[in-house]
């Protein structure tokens, strides 16, 4: 089974009124297993954030809560190697890149999977691995 | 119904929870509550489904437009 990681950005269209195909195809692959998708704890903390801030602490609640308990992903938590990698990314693109997003794409690193992401640039960016990383780009544009 | 409701548990560990709150939270036989420890307290999350939450929801543009928001403040946090 593919194993993939998931960023803010996408769950964030997910969590859209309007949401797209891609995502809605990509959860779908999820819920149906052919799909493993692995999500950072403080990816969800951030998508918990911009749900509350525009409707509410309870459908916040409600909203993770609920996907938490219908989505079969895989909840990530840092470990040390995590650590070291997404603070050297952090560093070295202190700017460009959010602690979360570092966090993402050094998960993404360290286990060779592909992230899903909204971010246009990533490979631009400065970093040494950041040539192995793969990704597979969502918009929120149609 | 805003205020406390007290019940009891009964031997098997169960609750009644009272009708007010049933009909004003939408449950009904067969639905789900997440239970979450909260500071000492015991918080109960109702569960919908989040295609049925779907139109609640806000749009990809104003979405994209919340995320660059928060990116900013959080840029000039740091």
């Amino acid at each position: 089974m593919q194993i993939i990681c998931i960023d803010t950005g996408v769950l964030s269209i997910y969590f859209s009124k309007d949401i797209t195909k891609e995502v809605s195809d990509l959860i779908d692959k999820v819920k149906k297993g052919i799909v493993e998708a692995h999500i950072l704890k403080p990816v969800l903390v951030e998508v918990f954030h911009h749900l509350c801030r525009v409707k509410g602490l309870d459908f916040a609640k409600t909203t993770i809560v609920s996907f938490m308990n219908q989505v079969p992903f895989k909840e990530i938590d840092l470990n040390t190697p995590l650590i070291i990698k997404a603070g050297t990314l952090k560093c070295q693109n202190p700017k460009k890149l959010s602690y979360i997003d570092c966090m993402c794409i050094a998960y993404a690193l360290n286990m060779k999977i592909p992230l899903h992401t909204t971010e246009k640039t990533l490979n631009k960016l400065a970093g040494t691995n950041l040539q192995n990383l793969k990704t597979v780009k969502y918009s929120f544009i149609d | 119904m805003t205020t406390r409701e007290i019940v009891k548990i009964t031997r098997r560990g169960m609750i009644t929870i009272p009708l007010g709150l049933r009909k004003k939270f939408n449950l009904k036989i067969g639905s789900s509550v997440a239970l979450i420890e909260d500071e000492g307290k015991l918080t109960l999350i109702p569960l919908k489904d989040v295609e049925a939450l779907r139109e609640e929801f806000i749009s990809k543009k104003e979405m994209a437009e919340i995320i660059d928001q928060t990116d900013k403040e959080e840029m000039e946090l740091e």
